[in-house]
């Protein structure tokens, strides 16, 4: 380097970028600026569309020949990219500058054994490296990001690695080159929360010990606490704020920002209603004059209806892209708490949902594994896991969708799991279902008035009764009725699953199963689909079995909680005292993994749970944790642990040391082996 | 009628769509192109070669080859249809059962479209026609049955992987019966590609009915088809050896028409570049 003015690894100046579209050209990314200092720890964070990962790729030159790019500068190390040849870039990348994507079960080569494809990442930096040496760069690589056992490691195949370990692997491999700078578009989101916070460890650890840029782009507000150092928001294709990362979440200063931080249910508290933010992202930077975020901002005026705010540097490293950046700065900062954490349990009703010695195998696979439950009318019980536990599978025994092994569940104290053919239809009007995935529980064929007369249909009701109804069941989900004849393609994310919730509401059941209802979406609008739950469970008295990995999400909606771990529930009681006091260790590791909510609650003496769980088709004698639980011992292994109660308010919790708080409190700070081999 | 407007820009699309839309128009307006009937025998004009009054010649029973060529565009073009059609219901009745019933009807379903694309096309039609006896309907049942293994097969895949989407678990949790999943939720899903199908399978039903016809297992005389004819110009190629070639180029000409409008089919209504539209 010359001299100092290429201090940055990277550099963008007023990058834009669009597609080409068959409905016309559409900007995803609108003069975008930013420079990345060496070891700085940056991220990128914004809702889908927001063009985070588009403008990173489009310095990579990885984006496909349909898309337009253009800059004053882009940057590496001072070689400019932009025009640079193909052969170049594909030297760059992986050497100066590597990527690590989403997905590791799609970005590793599944022919390939993991060693030859390290190998091969380290062998493309330098080619004059030997055969032998080459695997032993391998092994050492792997070891560094916590792959245990590397010599045996390097002779598997991708699909003998659970999917923390492939995302190991491929950060071994961005590592090869000794790059610069890595840029790790959502690396976490894939995973496991105890898997993520694993990732998260491995991260750090690669930003502490080695001199290394990295650009963490993310969704997810937790993931900047944990991994940067200075943030930059991006919304509708622009950067609309650039701050530290502790101002960030204390002293926000774009209107966006603070909303998508109020929006975000919080495992620590909770906040009486979620703040939303109104209406949808503009599908193209330029679709909106003025301000881009302007009709959904609360202190919009008329001067951000005509005139586009610049990004203004107002502190050192701190810039917002806001007219009235002063005084979203001096707002009071989230509001105290509203309700007390967790509501007051409401009165007990009947009992709408029994289930009793459930248990369902698949084969070898034994998915669930004897679970006794009880919801009741008007209560929201949440239900904990990791993929694989077995919660998917107790939500489709519960609605009949499944039959069971052995067990059996009652629906408003109708037995359904020995019912057949028809009369198992009608005893199914009583308990719903809603959906994870909004795009594909609708039919697309269908338009939503169809889609939610259905189920009445199926129950016999007549046409008349039928439309009365729907244009109820559009209102109480908050959708306009213009939205009836339109079909699925035509509404967003939040729309669709407003609509997946008014079918499910359709026949006014006692029951309403939600399944991940809020996963597929982004934050603002995770907000507003909760609201919108609390209110419905409000107004009616329906018990909601509420099913998700994310413990805010839980802990903002339920009453009382269950964790599930390997097909058995591990702990259950109310919401607060499972928060207040877990005793078990599995929820311990589950509330320790979640991403923290600011930059100074991140510790790295926090109980990360090794490993990942093991698999339903051989589960471990004993207690199905023990394997990753540090204080497991001879005991864990001989029987399974019952759910027992630890106070007389229904807490019960199935481990041994249930009540060796000590014990449970050291947790905290040990470090234990990884298991997984 | 979108389309329609697709298929018609798209260059192949619209020359497929002009030669068929002449198949079509000469099939229906048959008895205004030509002076003859199909059936007319003319004494003294037996087995003659190209002339004025007879432009492409006459066979042996002194028939207008010219207007029977035109005529038999009609035995072509329904039967070509037809039993696409039949061959299309069948098959994706067989393919969404198996596929979403699965187990014991899956395996039957599947091994019955298996032993029947076993045989030959023609050789199938053959057994068919042999068991049926020869006529119109018949060629068309035996047809439907060679093509119905593709219908179900495409039909079965499909709803693999439709029948793991939520909103057929949806459907099932709000009490929708089998049937009803099948008829109001699969079998629209699965459309397009049928219809995609339908189009290139056209073009082989014409073929074979030709074939069966050509082997004296199709339409009977003297209804007039170009198998028929192609038969028996094979016979007289000595002598005329015009006779062939007007059936022939029609034959080609909509084999040509159909095929063309199949792979703009399969440009403008692929299945993936749908479900992304849908999605």
């Amino acid at each position: 380097m010359p001299d100092g003015a290429h201090a940055a690894v990277l550099v963008a100046d007023d990058l834009s970028v669009s597609f080409q579209t068959s409905s016309g050209l559409r900007h995803v990314v609108d003069g975008v600026s930013f420079a990345i200092a060496p070891g700085e720890q940056v991220a990128i964070v914004g809702e889908s569309g927001s063009g985070k990962s588009v403008s990173t790729l489009a310095t990579l030159g990885l984006l496909p020949p349909s898309a337009r790019i253009s800059a004053k500068k882009v940057e590496l190390n001072g070689e400019p990219l932009l025009r640079a040849a193909e052969a170049r870039l594909a030297e760059l990348r992986g050497t100066e500058i590597s990527m690590v994507f989403q997905n590791p079960m799609t970005s590793l080569n599944p022919t390939m054994t993991i060693g030859r494809q390290v190998s091969e990442a380290v062998a493309v930096h330098d080619p004059s490296v030997g055969r032998s040496a080459l695997n032993t760069l391998a092994k050492r690589l792997l070891e560094e990001v916590g792959v245990p056992n590397p010599e045996l490691r390097v002779t598997q195949f991708p699909h003998e690695f659970s999917g923390g370990m492939r995302q190991r692997a491929v950060i071994a491999m961005a590592l090869a080159g000794e790059p610069g700078i890595i840029i790790a578009d959502e690396p976490t989101t894939a995973l496991d929360v105890t898997v993520q916070a694993q990732i998260v460890e491995v991260i750090r650890d690669l930003q502490e010990l080695r001199n290394v840029a990295t650009v963490v782009i993310t969704h997810d507000l937790g993931l900047v606490a944990e991994l940067a150092e200075r943030v930059l928001v991006m919304y509708a294709g622009r950067i609309v704020e650039e701050t530290p990362v502790a101002d960030l979440f204390d002293r926000p200063a774009h209107p966006y920002t603070r909303a998508l931080l109020q929006s975000r249910p919080s495992t620590r508290g909770r906040h009486g209603r979620l703040a939303t933010i109104p209406g949808l992202p503009p599908a193209s930077a330029d679709a909106v004059p003025g301000c881009p975020f302007h009709p959904r901002c609360e202190y919009a005026t008329d001067t951000c209806k005509t005139e586009s705010p610049a990004l203004t540097r107002f502190e050192p490293g701190r810039a917002s892209a806001c007219h009235r950046y002063r005084d979203v700065l001096n707002l009071e900062p989230r509001g105290a708490t509203e309700r007390p954490i967790c509501a007051a349990p409401r009165e007990p009703g009947d009992v709408v949902l029994k289930i009793d010695g459930l248990t369902k195998r698949f084969g070898a696979v034994r998915a669930i594994n004897g679970i006794d439950l009880e919801l009741r009318r008007g209560e929201t019980l949440g239900l904990a896991g990791e993929s694989g536990c077995g919660k998917s599978t107790l939500a489709r025994l519960a609605v009949g969708l499944l039959r069971p092994t052995s067990g059996r569940v009652e629906v408003g104290g109708r037995e359904i799991s020995s019912l057949k053919g028809r009369a198992l239809r009608d005893a199914r009007s009583g308990i719903q279902m809603v959906f994870q995935d909004p795009t594909s529980s609708l039919d697309r064929r269908m338009t939503i008035r169809k889609i939610i007369a259905e189920p009445m249909e199926i129950a016999g009701f007549k046409a008349p009764q039928i439309e009365t109804r729907i244009s109820e069941l559009i209102g109480a989900v908050g959708l306009a009725g213009h939205f009836l004849d339109c079909r699925p393609s035509e509404l967003s994310g939040g729309q669709r699953q407003r609509v997946g919730i008014a079918r499910a509401l359709a026949l006014d059941p006692k029951v309403l199963l939600l399944d991940e209802p809020t996963s597929a979406l982004d934050v603002s609008v995770q907000a507003q689909v909760v609201n919108l739950l609390e209110d419905l469970r409000r107004e009616s008295d329906a018990g909601h079995l509420f099913v998700t990995h994310d413990l805010g999400v839980l802990r903002h909606v339920s009453d009382r909680i269950a964790v599930m771990y390997l097909g058995r529930l591990v702990e259950i009681g109310r919401c607060e005292e499972v928060f207040a006091s877990p005793r078990h260790p599995y929820t311990r590791a589950l509330i320790a993994s979640n991403p923290a909510e600011h930059p100074k609650y991140k510790s790295s003496e926090k109980f990360v749970a090794t490993g990942s769980p093991p698999d339903p088709a051989n589960i471990p004698s004993g207690c199905g944790f023990r394997l990753r639980c540090p204080l497991a011992d001879d005991s864990c292994a001989a029987d399974i642990p019952n759910l027992e109660p630890v106070s007389d308010t229904g807490h019960r919790v199935a481990c041994h040391y249930r009540t060796d708080l000590n014990r449970l409190n050291a947790l905290a700070t040990r470090s234990c082996e990884i298991t997984e081999s | 009628m979108e389309g329609f407007v697709a298929l018609w820009m798209h260059r192949g699309g619209r020359v497929g769509i002009l030669l068929l839309a002449l198949a079509i128009l000469v099939a229906v307006f048959a008895p205004l192109l030509t002076p003859y009937g199909p059936h007319e025998q003319i004494r003294g004009h037996e087995l003659m070669g190209m002339s004025w009054e007879h432009p492409f010649g006459t066979d042996l029973l002194g028939r207008d080859i010219y207007t029977r060529t035109l005529y038999g565009a009609r035995v072509s073009l329904i039967a070509g249809s037809l039993s696409v059609l039949l061959g299309a219901v069948l098959g994706t009745f067989m393919g969404i059962t198996a596929g979403y019933l699965g187990s014991w009807i899956d395996a039957a379903m599947m091994r019955l479209a298996d032993a029947i694309s076993a045989f030959p096309a023609i050789l199938l039609g053959a057994a068919v026609v042999a068991v049926l006896g020869p006529g119109f309907m018949q060629v068309a049942i035996a047809i439907a049955i060679a093509q119905s293994p593709q219908f179900a097969r495409l039909a079965r895949a499909i709803t693999l992987v439709e029948s793991k989407q939520e909103y057929v678990e949806a459907a099932e949790a709000m009490g929708a019966s089998r049937t009803r999943v099948m008829v109001k939720h699969l079998l629209p899903n699965a459309m397009g590609p049928l219809v995609v199908q339908c189009s290139l399978s056209v073009g082989i039903a014409i073929l074979l009915e030709t074939g069966l016809s050509f082997l004296g297992l199709g339409v009977q005389p003297p209804t007039p088809s170009w198998g028929q004819m192609l038969a028996d110009a094979l016979r007289f190629i000595e002598i005329i050896p015009a006779y062939a070639v007007l059936p022939g180029l029609a034959l080609t000409v909509v084999l040509v028409g159909v095929n063309l409008i199949a792979d703009a089919m399969r440009d403008k209504l692929d299945p993936q570049h749908v479900a992304q539209k849908g999605a």
